[in-house]
């Protein structure tokens, strides 16, 4: 070559080529962040997200174990990735940043297809936002879910069907038959293990990005499926958040709803299951005799990505197994 | 120019993916014998006639809103006797070959995105714009109820469905290796939990226990089955 | 100022008549104006014989031998073509001639076109002296010995006055060599002009494997298909014109979006296509192929040319091409207004292009000024099942509101400067700068009532008429710098060229759905501002090995920057409570390099032995990108290889295969109105493309091309779309394996002299042919033959003329796609995918009245 600003260019081109050519990786890494709804609880004011029937909720606990995420590269179904940890998280008791628990390190960069798992305590690494005992309760009932909170209500009232109610003595239904309940608490250790994915962000493209600085994605649980009046798959929007249910289960007005109640009601039972309620569950597998199993369903729907993003729940990501 | 026509037939022909299909949908019901409830009552039934469809069959693992675009559907309503056992066909299942995974249906009562409210689309007056419509008789020992009732199974809002559901391990199939979908609809699971001793006049109203009964049967505990035969 | 060297030598002798004659005196034909040739590496004198009529006119063309270089015979004929002659003349009266002019081709360098000299003396011709005899039998033949040649006066034909870019088409073809592989083909202006075109967009039919439709209608960017690639609105063919590029990234109707409509066809003087990727210059988008249109006036002078037709159309053109400026420089105007065939298509269209070339010596200037408008109603895709029912005629709209509430606006305006300077040395340097902006607006509604607000759900059913805003600002530049040729061995000589390109777009977009009639917004989708940088360098060598052997191919890389505000990310449903603000601004960037080669082996002068490979690159849609997002562009690799045979200037033929991978293709979202990602895609196929000038005064052209295009890898299932209309080892959707395009044109004068002028009859027809066409979701389009013919005389400055559009009357769609919608509001609603069409036009006349002034 006879001229130097020729060789230099070549030279530039060749670092240019080096740099967009090969593969590059980066890291990535998964945060599990609550929904508002399990922090801050439902308040029955605050629009179309508002508890429609006048209760406001709170949690005391919201723990879950999840994990087990898995990748595939987008446009190569063969390469594959995965964080295996499962963690028992507390998430009423996240800080709003969330809390980053799993990094993949080294991966190709570009988009990846994502999905994750809701699964048991017990094969799970306890996070110090949940107590030991909470953890052992998990663990010795086969839990996914350790939610605990509370239903309230000024002018509360707890109906249960006549038929199964057992008040105690002295406590007479008014003419609805209806008890007084301002406050109405609930403890579930529930089993409700589900896989979501492959996940997609809200409007956005399928998956994460991986990029070369390092990326992340947000793994995102809703708290305010348990008080829908049905089982939206995609649109959240036109679904409506009752309580009075889970009012209604505490047939022995001791003020707690628990699995037992749960479970000793049909939801034919509840005159509060009325036409406002669609109740086709989308899990062929989960029939809903009772509401015990109306819970677990619910809670099988809850897993989101970044934020409002959809994750289709033990389908796709389910056969990938 | 021969040759090159040629070369155009040789070539011509292209891989578009799956193939169309078009099967035929057959339904059954379960006949007239008598069954005993939850409850101990024993029913008889003399009239169960239900209103069915539009059902789309989806690719998707949910259906509902994930299925904006269903790989096969039968958009015709139907009026089917479940007292009657013997499988017969009901309409075409029209769509691609190709696996489904889920699927969602109507009992008759249809809320389209264009609709003020659910409307019928089931061309048959003695349905009266119901989606179940069904008599008998529950005895348990000295008790004996007549009852009646006409349920409307709506959704409840535009664009949703009433039935929507994953397909269970062996339903789901590529449309492609099928050639008959089979509906299997048992409605004595619908009044499993109907108290009878609760009805007034016999009759399954809105609001009452044995309506959120028969409704909780047909769209979450006993919702009608799919078989595939070849 | 005489010009050193690397001038174009033409030694004019006429080539006479059959007995010279002392006492008629003929006067020899005399080169008055001539245009420049170049070539890329020194090469033997060139003879062409040139007939010309009594006016001095060129009616024929013909190389005595080919160069070898199918390009450069084209560029010399062309060249040739355009020169200006005085005729000869016996007793002083004008009669036809021959000449043969013979053309000494140098270096790139300034050239200059110059009379044979004293120093350069005129080559005896062989030329048969009885072809006067052929040209003109009934006349007394002008009988003209070889040494009774009258040289041009030098000052006439001095490089600074006419001979240096005298025509700017040649010179810019000629700056830097052509000839990249067997898929290089330049249409030239006989076949561009042989058929019917009844918008500039028509004439990329022309190239082998093209096909253009209007899918959607006037003011929406053309659908192009190219050699298996469905390019939708652009995405994968970069186009070039006067060297502005002119696909818009990341616009929001398309990747690429490309809006031919403001080209007028009468100012396209000659079409370069690269199927393939093989030169380094080619940059964004170039994934099928590149075309580049360079425009120019040939036929000088003021020119209205007036048409009227079918379905209340009109078209006028006015065309001003001063007699004294070169062929570069010209202003044209064009307005266009339909009707529109069926229902909802009426439009109106303008368009202004003014190009002037200024500059002697060895610097030249270009202006080019573009501005267009256009608006259309547009009457959707229709359900094909409808139309079958009778619900909807296949040339109607739906008779709904939020259908018949479509349409279409488009405005763009560029800017452009242009500077070259030829190096006495043959190495030249070029600098572009332009500006451009775009404004696009569509409500267009595919799918009818299936849409539900994102804003709010509880809206639904009110017609899924989308509207998309798009505004582009841009700001270009491009430079590259071309070396002197280098002769590191004596047989070998080597050229060098860097260059650099880089282009700034601000783009404003916004989708949402709208209500008709009162236009009510009731969802957002998009709504977004970003700014994207492209800056591109290449390095290109060339190399002659010995003249049989031509190397191709350097390499280049581009780097691109992203800025996304993304005014609806993060998006928050009107039934979440707030708790943070809306909005998701982000940054990324990419870096892609590709090399590009090709080779030519000429073993001997009929048949050339072309390869070539490269890779190419597609830019992402910027608002797919996420933070840091390493910009993963779409990377095509392309393989060429193929024979061509030329004989003389009666027959040039290529049969090519080709071969191309894309990483990752897209295709079109109804539901969205936009491109969605689809994966991995491999094509194969095969170009037959033969031009035939078998007379003067005949020109034919056909094209086979064949395709196997196959998808990869399908797209994985989302929760978005769980069911993706694709299946692996599919062919490709909407690509058609066949595409046949043939071209007749021809030309004559019908009796010598009429009156004042002689009479010239011209016809022209043009057939296009689609094979079946793949859809998503396993459907099928059906193949269609469309043929278009025009007819028409001229008497000296007049021309009348008809052109008929799709001559059968054949009822096709132009475009097909496959997609689940629901257009009847009272039926229950299907959700499984059916075959929407957009018409094509049925037959339409058009009488044209051409006046030059």
């Amino acid at each position: 070559m006879q001229h130097p600003n020729i060789r230099k260019l070549l030279l530039l081109l060749a670092i240019a080529t080096g740099c967009g050519g090969g593969s590059s990786a980066g890291d990535v890494t998964f945060v599990v962040q609550a929904e508002d709804s399990i922090t801050e609880g439902l308040s029955p004011e605050g629009g179309d997200e508002a508890i429609a029937d006048g209760w406001s909720v709170t949690f005391d606990r919201y723990a879950i174990a999840m994990g087990e995420i898995e990748l595939g590269f987008a446009t190569d179904a063969t390469r594959q990735a995965s964080a295996e940890e499962l963690f028992v998280v507390d998430l009423a008791s996240l800080p709003p940043s969330g809390l980053s628990l799993w990094q993949l390190e080294g991966l190709r960069t570009g988009r990846w297809e994502v999905s994750y798992v809701i699964g048991h305590a017990a094969e799970a690494t306890r996070h110090e936002s949940v107590p030991a005992d909470a953890y052992q309760r998990m663990v010795d009932e086969t839990c996914t879910y350790l939610i605990e909170g509370r239903l309230a209500k000024t002018d509360g009232r707890s109906c249960p069907p006549a038929s199964l109610a057992t008040p105690p003595e002295g406590l007479t239904a008014d003419e609805e038959g209806c008890y007084p309940a301002a406050e109405v608490a609930f403890s579930f250790c529930v089993d409700a293990e589900t896989i979501f994915g492959p996940c997609q962000a809200e409007d956005g493209p399928s998956g994460v990005a991986i990029t070369e600085g390092g990326s992340s994605a947000t793994l995102t649980i809703h708290g305010d499926h348990l008080f829908f009046n049905g089982f939206p798959e995609g649109e959240e929007g036109a679904v409506m958040r009752l309580a009075q249910w889970l009012a209604d289960c505490d047939l022995n007005l001791d003020g707690t709803v628990t699995r037992a109640e749960l479970e000793a009601i049909a939801p034919s039972d509840l005159a509060e299951l009325d036409a406002r309620y669609d109740l086709s569950s989308p899990f062929d597998d989960l029939v809903l005799d009772d509401m015990w199993t109306y819970v677990r369903a619910q809670l099988k729907t809850q897993g989101h990505f970044q934020g409002e993003g959809e994750c289709p729940f033990d389908g796709l990501a389910h056969e990938h197994e | 120019m021969r040759l090159l026509l040629g070369l155009v037939l040789l070539f011509g022909c292209v891989d578009t993916g799956v193939d169309p299909v078009e099967l035929p949908v057959v339904a059954s019901g379960v006949g007239p014998a008598s069954f005993e409830t939850r409850d101990g009552w024993t029913v008889t039934l003399e009239r169960a006639d239900l209103a069915f469809g539009p059902l789309y069959l989806c690719t998707a693992a949910n259906a509902g809103d994930l299925c904006e675009t269903a790989q096969a559907e039968m958009l015709d309503g139907v009026v089917l006797d479940l007292l009657d056992d013997e499988p017969r066909e009901i309409g075409r299942l029209i769509g691609l070959g190709g696996v489904v995974r889920s699927v969602m249906h109507d009992y008759g009562l249809t809320w389209d995105l264009t609709g003020m409210a659910p409307r019928t689309h089931v061309d048959d007056a003695s349905m009266g714009d119901h989606s179940f419509v069904v008599e008998g008789v529950a005895e348990r020992g000295d008790e004996r109820v007549v009852f009646h009732g006409a349920v409307a199974v709506e959704p409840i809002r535009p664009g949703s469905l009433v039935v929507r559901r994953s397909l269970s391990g062996t339903e789901i199939t590529n449309l492609a290796d099928e050639g008959t979908l089979v509906v299997a609809i048992d409605p004595r699971r619908w009044l499993d939990q109907v108290r009878f001793d609760e009805l007034e006049d016999g009759a399954i109203e809105e609001g009452t226990q044995a309506w959120r009964a028969v409704v909780a049967g047909m769209t979450a505990q006993a919702r009608p089955a799919i078989t595939w035969k070849r | 100022m005489r010009v050193p060297f690397g001038a174009l030598c033409v030694c004019a002798l006429v080539a006479t008549a059959a007995h010279a004659q002392e006492a008629h005196a003929p006067v020899p034909p005399r080169l008055v104006q001539s245009n420049p040739v170049v070539a890329d590496v020194a090469r033997e004198p060139v003879s062409v014989v040139v007939t010309l009529d009594a006016t001095g006119g060129v009616t024929e063309t013909a190389l005595v031998a080919s160069t070898g270089d199918e390009a450069l015979d084209t560029r010399l004929l062309e060249a040739v073509r355009a020169f200006v002659f005085e005729p000869a003349r016996v007793d002083g009266a004008a009669v036809p001639a021959r000449i043969t002019v013979q053309v000494q081709i140098v270096l790139p360098a300034i050239e200059s076109v110059e009379a044979a000299t004293p120093e350069e003396p005129a080559e005896p011709s062989d030329a048969d002296p009885s072809d006067a005899d052929a040209v003109a039998p009934s006349e007394p033949a002008p009988e003209a010995a070889p040494d009774a040649v009258e040289p041009a006066p030098e000052a006439e034909l001095d490089a600074d006055d006419e001979g240096f870019g005298a025509e700017a088409r040649v010179e810019a073809a000629a700056l830097r060599a052509t000839g990249r592989g067997a898929s290089d083909v330049e249409i030239s202006r006989d076949v561009l002009e042989a058929a019917p075109a009844a918008e500039g967009a028509d004439l990329l039919r022309r190239a082998p494997g093209v096909y253009v439709a209007r899918a959607e209608g006037d003011a929406v960017g053309h659908r192009i298909f190219l050699r298996g690639f469905d390019a939708e609105h652009g995405q994968d063919v970069e186009l070039r014109v006067a060297g502005i590029p002119m696909n818009l990234p990341s616009h929001l109707h398309g990747q690429g979006y490309l809006d031919l409509g403001f080209l007028i066809p009468e100012v396209v003087d000659s079409m370069r296509v690269l199927e393939g990727v093989a030169d380094p210059r080619q940059g964004d988008f170039a994934v099928a192929g590149t075309v580049e249109l360079e425009l120019g006036v040939r036929r000088r002078g003021l020119t209205s040319r007036t048409s009227g037709g079918s379905f209340g159309s009109f078209r006028q053109l006015v065309l001003w091409a001063p007699e004294e400026q070169r062929d570069g420089s010209f202003a044209a105007f064009q307005m266009r207004r339909t009707d529109g065939f069926g229902d909802n298509r009426n439009a109106l269209s303008g368009s202004a292009i003014v190009q002037q070339v200024l500059g002697d010596g060895p610097w030249r200037h270009r202006l080019f000024v573009l501005a267009h408008g256009s608006r259309a109603r547009l009457a959707g895709f229709l359900r094909r099942d409808d139309v079958q029912a009778g619900r909807v005629g296949f040339y109607e709209s739906y008779d709904y509101p939020t259908a018949e509430a479509q349409s279409g606006l488009a405005m763009r305006g560029v800017i452009a400067y242009e500077a070259t300077n030829r190096q006495a040395d043959g190495g030249n340097t070029q600098l572009g700068l332009w500006i451009g902006h775009d404004v696009f607006r569509l409500q267009a509604n595919y799918t009818g009532f299936v849409e539900r607000s994102r804003t709010n759900p509880d809206w639904v059913g009110r017609g899924d008429l989308v509207e998309q805003q798009n505004r582009t600002s841009s700001i270009g530049a491009n430079a590259r710098w071309r070396s002197r040729v280098y002769r590191p061995i004596s047989w070998v000589n080597a050229t060098v060229e860097t260059g650099l390109s880089a282009r700034l777009d601000a783009i404003d977009q916004a989708q949402r759905l709208i209500q008709a009639p009162q236009n009510t917004t009731w969802d957002e989708r998009v709504d977004a501002t970003i700014h994207a940088a492209d800056v591109g360098v290449y390095l290109d060598l060339d190399l002659a090995v010995t003249d049989w052997v031509e190397l191709r191919g350097g390499v280049r890389a581009d780097v691109l920057f992203y800025e996304v505000d993304d005014r609806l990310g993060n998006f928050i449903p009107d039934f979440r409570e707030d708790s943070y603000l809306l909005g998701y601004r982000r940054s990324a960037f990419g870096v892609a390099a590709s090399p590009r080669a090709s080779l030519t082996i000429k073993p001997t002068r009929f048949l050339s032995v072309l390869g070539s490979y490269g890779e190419g690159f597609r830019s992402p849609q910027a608002r797919t990108l996420e933070d840091g997002e390493t910009a993963p562009f779409s990377k095509v690799r392309s393989a060429d290889a193929g024979v061509r045979l030329k004989l003389d200037d009666v027959v040039e033929a290529r049969l090519v295969g080709y071969w191309t991978r894309l990483s990752d293709d897209v295709a079109f979202d109804p539901a969205e109105g936009r491109l969605e990602r689809v994966g991995a895609t491999r094509r194969a196929g095969g170009v037959l493309h033969v031009v035939t000038r078998p007379t003067s005064w005949l020109v034919g052209s056909m094209s086979v091309t064949y395709v196997d295009a196959e998808l990869l890898e399908p797209p994985p299932p989302s929760a978005d779309d769980p069911r993706p209309a694709f299946t692996k080892g599919q062919n490709l959707p909407y690509v058609p394996p066949w595409v046949v395009r043939a071209d007749v044109g021809v030309q004559h004068a019908l009796s010598p002299q009429l009156g004042r002028h002689p009479l010239r009859g011209r016809a022209g027809v043009g057939l296009t042919y689609l094979s079946p066409r793949p859809l998503p979701y396993s459907a099928e389009a059906s193949p269609f033959t469309v043929i278009d013919a025009s007819a028409g005389f001229g008497w000296g400055p007049v021309e009348l003329s008809l052109d008929v559009y799709n001559l059968f009357d054949a009822r096709y769609a132009a475009v097909e796609l496959s997609y689940a919608s629901n257009w009847d509001p009272e039926a229950t609603r299907s959700r499984v995918p059916a075959r929407h069409t957009s018409a094509g036009a049925p037959r339409t006349f058009f009488a044209n009245l051409e006046v030059r002034f």
